[in-house]
């Protein structure tokens, strides 16, 4: 279970951001402007051209700058009326039916039930509401054109702008409302397929030494957990499928019942402060990175045990106004072993809390077994000791400035801990899962928008099938635009499209390089001329992908407040310029005109 | 255009298509049973040809509503869309993303649930690979349970696949009986309720569970008439016996001894048996490793006749045939073995097919009216001594002859004593220190392992059983360390200490001094 990559916060994304977008938007609006007066000059002669294209863009501007909200919402309206008249209820009835079948498809003895209902949850939404954008925002407008109905609008004092702006106006609130009636549905259904209880199974029950008393819960939901009963009756059935159980005893004459609470620590939103890493390796050396184990992914780095190899977390705004019940931390760490060793046992390794500024003063180390793909919380109090025995306060010694270093060690020697920066963090509280689900929702909502006005600008001058591939052509891509980064910037392994082809052909290796010849310098000069291109234009592309955060939600993280203001200024920034292309580009047609 | 003529244009396709239907229902009519006042129906060609080779849906397993919708949902891409979801299935496995992939897996399968190596991969991938990647057994244990579960939802899917169920029981009995934790995996299998169900506590063993999936295999081939596809029958077959062997040593090595030690080696006694004696299907034609005596016999005695119409006649074509070589081969072949270097070795090999004088050379060099005889009598031996090979190859392959020595020696009384001693001296030596307790039950152990060894020498050959030995060998001598006395020799289990013992490494010279 890992934290993807951070979102960024807003106070520092912007300013660059905003950068990025209006040089982006003025190159662009540049190069319409100067292809547009070129277009003028060559149609309309080199006096009537430029006088025409001026009064083209004045009146361009001057539409956009004296929309009337009246007349948006009452084309909005007529959008909304449309898609209902289209029956974009069915898709509403789709989304029913899959949750009343739903399951089928979800195993329920998976080892995260809650990361699974979410993500098939939200996918399906994510479809079916993306489906009913392309849909609703492609047909509209070429089917008026079409079918001259939209004779009956341009014949009013509506200008293109509002048009264009109302339309996706409408049918975003169209999927709106079906993604908060879809949302809703979800929400109950999640909470209601993960809801179960068991039963303490009596006859399993066995006394330990202390009075204690160890056993299993019956099956229910595809699993059951072992239990363990202090001597006062109440107990814990322990985590499995990422979820726990509280215990209580009551007496009912000389029968004692347990009762099984409800499920704990399944739909979670934790709040992750996450600090800055360090390593240092067998040696004691200071870096950025540890080993490799060889594993393929690379998202670890391996301290070995039983060296001067340790993870060190260095954490900022460590306060008593903060952390007043002492400090949470949270470990999700990887386990390598390069022997057996005790298989009955997990790898010991132990946390040592110090003073980033004075290492000198720390915390008794806390020794811990490892719980691989498993998030295992440790509180440290207040009140503290160190190794000899003396008091330590954990704000006044440690972190007296609200910083304070978390040291990981592993113990046993050839054995080896591996952790990314987002593996150990402080669980400053847990937000509500509700909201957090209703921002994983903004998310799809977002991406539904700039679909939208995709949909509608490229309707402006496109019939509706080749508008509708285009759109979907966008929306592929959109979700794509990491792997289309990573291409257009040469990162993806065995080259460009060219070379990837001969690499494919010739069943050659994707790690060694091509042989040198001709056909290689070739395709690699090819490759990079299509690359320069690609990152040309990839700007362009809206990244989609990002504004989702389903993984965030079902990973159980909150998605911070911070990031969805980010991606809705983003979106803002999509679908501004997206507006005025659709805006102008209808205009250019004589039926608006 | 006339629209007469268009007319009946469109009237000569509605015919044309209405008698291209004919045959279409003719060939696609389905088959229907028969029911009360009801005749059934063999259907249209399709229906028979599906019938004949087996394929229809029906045959092959359960129909799933989640599965027919899924298939359907894809509108007949579900090839592409399966490839899409193995892409997702690596990279899920790549970032460690277990549920995903098990999700993942189960999305695969609904797609295509008749795919066979989709089911055994991926059953396989998750007990094996996927397990591993958990510290914790119990976790490693839930991933190996969860891949025979898949593997079960696989036969249930495919009733009539031999290998699937074959791949079942291959992973309840070697993951389970195998792994660097196999005594913390068999604990928890026993205990394992939930996939046991009704099953009794004695018959919750990994190997026996394993074998019923071997014999459920086997089932399907011998009496409801699938072919064994993609597998060597000889190993296909010896799994139910084996599974019975590694039960019965696996309970030794776990503490049973006496009478249900002695039970599980009769059955595995029984089950070798009935594995030698079985008709083996194989394309160098039917055998049975039982037969590999009566082969020997029959061999040669078909040599011996033939030898006997001319009985110096193999000599003389062999002089003859070494004769046409260069004298520096011939005075190779004459020469005394004893002398040969390596290369000559080498070049006797080389050699062998020109002087090699073979059953049809004595045949055709024979006297004209002898010569019909030898024939018959060449072709005979000929045949026999393919049969032979071919048997003794498999036998080789399973080790039959070592397995059958130590099912009957593994019955004896002495060998269940040897081992009830061994483990009890391995008890009193590791759990409570106790040593003279130990020496005394190692000394008696060592005694009976000589009687079993002394009645089936062949067993001392075995690498298991020496190792094992090796190991209890090792801590008596320990034992007489610390008793400050020296190791007998002989040792009273000298010979398994040869077999076995790896060699000393060569003694560094001693530095000359100056």
């Amino acid at each position: 279970m890992i934290i993807e990559a951070p979102l960024p916060a807003f106070a520092d994304w912007w300013a660059g951001a905003a950068t990025w977008w209006l040089i982006v938007v003025g190159l662009l609006g540049a190069a319409v402007l100067v292809l547009g007066l070129i277009g003028a000059i060559v149609r309309q002669g080199p006096v009537a051209g430029p006088r025409s294209f001026v009064r083209f863009v004045g009146s361009a501007l001057g539409d956009l700058v004296r929309m009337s909200p009246r007349r948006v919402g009452a084309i909005m309206r007529l959008a909304v009326l449309e898609s209902v008249r289209r029956m974009v209820l069915a898709v509403f009835v789709v989304f029913i039916v899959i949750l009343l079948f739903a399951g089928w498809y979800l195993d329920p003895g998976t080892n995260e039930p809650a990361k699974l209902y979410l993500s098939f949850l939200l996918s399906t939404t994510s479809y079916l509401v993306l489906l009913l954008a392309l849909l609703l925002s492609v047909f509209s407008l070429p089917n008026d054109i079409r079918n001259r109905t939209i004779y009956t609008v341009v014949t009013k004092p509506v200008r293109p702008s509002e048009l264009v702006l109302g339309r996706i106006l409408g049918f975003s609130l169209i999927g709106t409302a079906m993604l908060a009636a879809t949302g809703i549905a979800s929400y109950v259904f999640v909470v209601r397929g993960l809801d179960h209880t068991h039963e303490v199974v009596v006859d399993s029950l066995v006394a330990g030494d202390s009075g204690n008393l160890t056993g299993r819960t019956s099956l229910d939901n595809g699993h059951r957990h072992e239990v363990r009963i202090g001597a006062d009756g109440n107990g814990r059935a322990d985590v499995a499928q990422d979820h726990w159980h509280s215990i209580t005893a009551q007496q009912r004459g000389t029968e004692t019942i347990y009762e099984v609470g409800p499920p704990q620590g399944m739909l979670e939103a934790r709040v992750p402060i996450v600090g800055t890493l360090l390593f240092t390796d067998r040696q004691g050396r200071v870096g950025e990175t540890a080993q490799d184990v060889g594993k393929e992914s690379k998202y670890r780095s391996w301290i070995e045990g039983g060296t001067q190899g340790s993870a060190m977390y260095t954490f900022a705004g460590v306060t008593p106004e903060q952390f007043p019940d002492g400090l949470p931390v949270e470990l999700n760490l990887g386990v390598f072993r390069t022997h057996k060793g005790d298989v009955s046992k997990g790898i010991l390794g132990s946390i040592i809390l110090r003073n980033p500024d004075n290492p000198e003063i720390a915390a008794a180390p806390l020794n811990f077994v490892a719980e691989e793909y498993r998030s295992d919380l440790k509180r440290f109090a207040r009140e503290l000791t160190t190794s000899d025995g003396d008091k330590l306060d954990l704000f006044a010694d440690l972190a007296p400035d609200g910083r304070i270093e978390v040291k990981i060690v592993c113990l046993e020697p050839g054995q080896y801990y591996g952790m990314a920066p987002t593996d150990v963090y402080l669980r400053a509280r847990d937000a509500s899962f509700a909201g957090n689900m209703f921002k994983a929702y903004v998310g799809i909502w977002l991406q539904m928008v700039v679909i939208t006005a995709i949909g509608v600008t490229l309707s402006t001058f496109l019939n509706a099938a080749v508008a509708m591939l285009g759109t979907f052509a966008l929306i592929l891509a959109g979700f794509a635009r990491g792997f289309i980064d990573d291409v257009a910037n040469n990162q993806v392994l065995g080259g460009g499209p060219l070379e990837s082809l001969i690499r494919l052909v010739t069943q050659a290796n994707v790690s060694t390089p091509l042989e040198p010849g001709l056909s290689t310098t070739i395709a690699q000069t090819f490759d990079d001329l299509y690359q320069g291109l690609l990152r040309a234009v990839v700007e362009l592309i809206p990244d989609l992908g990002v504004l989702s955060q389903v993984g965030r939600l079902a990973n159980g993280f909150n998605i911070p407040a911070d990031g969805v203001a980010v991606h809705m200024v983003m979106t803002l920034g999509y679908v501004a310029p997206i507006f005025v292309a659709g805006y102008v580009l209808l205009k250019m047609r004589e039926v608006a005109g | 255009m006339n629209p007469r003529r268009s007319f009946i244009r469109k009237i000569v396709y509605l015919v044309a298509i209405a008698v291209l239907l004919v045959p279409l229902a003719l060939l696609g009519q389905p088959a229907r049973s028969a029911g009360p006042g009801r005749q059934g129906s063999p259907g249209g060609l399709l229906a028979r040809m599906r019938l004949d080779a087996g394929m229809s849906q029906a045959n092959l397993g359960e129909l799933d509503p989640t599965s027919e919708t899924m298939r359907l949902a894809t509108l007949g891409l579900r090839g592409v869309a399966a490839n899409i979801l193995w892409t997702k299935a690596f990279a899920a496995q790549r970032e460690e993303d277990w549920s995903t992939l098990s999700a993942t897996y189960e999305q695969i399968t609904n797609l295509m649930p008749n795919y066979i190596t989709a089911w055994r991969n991926q059953a396989w991938n998750l007990a094996y690979n996927v397990s591993v990647e958990w510290d914790d057994y119990n976790d490693r244990y839930f991933w190996v349970i969860k891949g025979i579960n898949f593997g079960r939802e696989g036969v249930r899917f495919n009733q009539r696949a031999p290998l699937l169920r074959w791949e079942v029981g291959w992973i309840i009995s070697q993951k389970i009986g195998r792994a660097d934790e196999k005594v913390l995996f068999r604990r928890l299998f026993r205990e394992d309720d939930d996939f046991h169900g009704e099953r009794p506590l004695p018959r919750r063993d990994n190997w026996l569970v394993g074998k019923e999936w071997f014999l459920q295999g086997i089932d399907l081939v011998d009496n409801q008439g699938v072919a064994l596809r993609g597998k060597n029958p000889v190993v296909f077959y010896t799994d139910p016996a084996m599974s019975q062997i590694y039960y019965a040593t696996a309970i030794e090595e776990e503490g049973t001894f006496g009478e249900v030690a002695m039970v599980a080696w009769s059955r595995a006694a029984e089950d070798w048996q009935a594995f030698g004696e079985r008709q083996l299907q194989l394309s160098e034609g039917d055998i049975r490793l039982v037969d590999f005596d009566l082969f020997l016999d029959l061999h040669q005695q078909k040599a011996q006749a033939l030898h006997e119409l001319q009985p110096d006649l193999q000599a003389q074509l062999f002089e003859a045939k070494v004769n046409l070589l260069p004298e520096a081969d011939q005075e190779l072949i004459r020469r005394e073995p004893k002398d040969y270097t390596r290369e000559e070795i080498e070049r006797l090999y080389e050699l062998q097919p020109e002087v090699t004088v073979t059953y049809q050379d004595i045949a055709e060099n024979l006297p004209t009216n002898l010569r019909p005889q030898g024939r018959e009598l060449a072709r005979d031996a000929q045949i026999y001594l393919s049969k032979l090979d071919t048997i003794d190859n498999y036998r080789n392959q399973v080790n039959y002859l070592y397995w059958k020595t130590r099912c009957r020696a593994e019955t004896e009384q002495d060998a269940l004593d040897a081992r009830r001693l061994i483990y009890e001296g391995d008890r009193a030596y590791v759990d409570r220190g106790n040593l003279d307790v130990a020496r005394e039950n190692y000394e008696a152990g060592f005694e009976k392992w000589r009687v079993v060894f002394d009645k089936y020498p062949k067993l001392v050959e075995d690498v298991l059983t020496g190792e094992e030995l090796l190991k209890t060998i090792g801590r008596y001598n320990e034992i007489l360390e610390r008793a400050d006395e020296s190791f007998p020799e002989p040792f009273i289990l000298q010979d398994v200490l040869d077999m076995h013992l790896p060699p000393l490494p060569p003694e560094e010279p001693v530095p000359a001094g100056p």
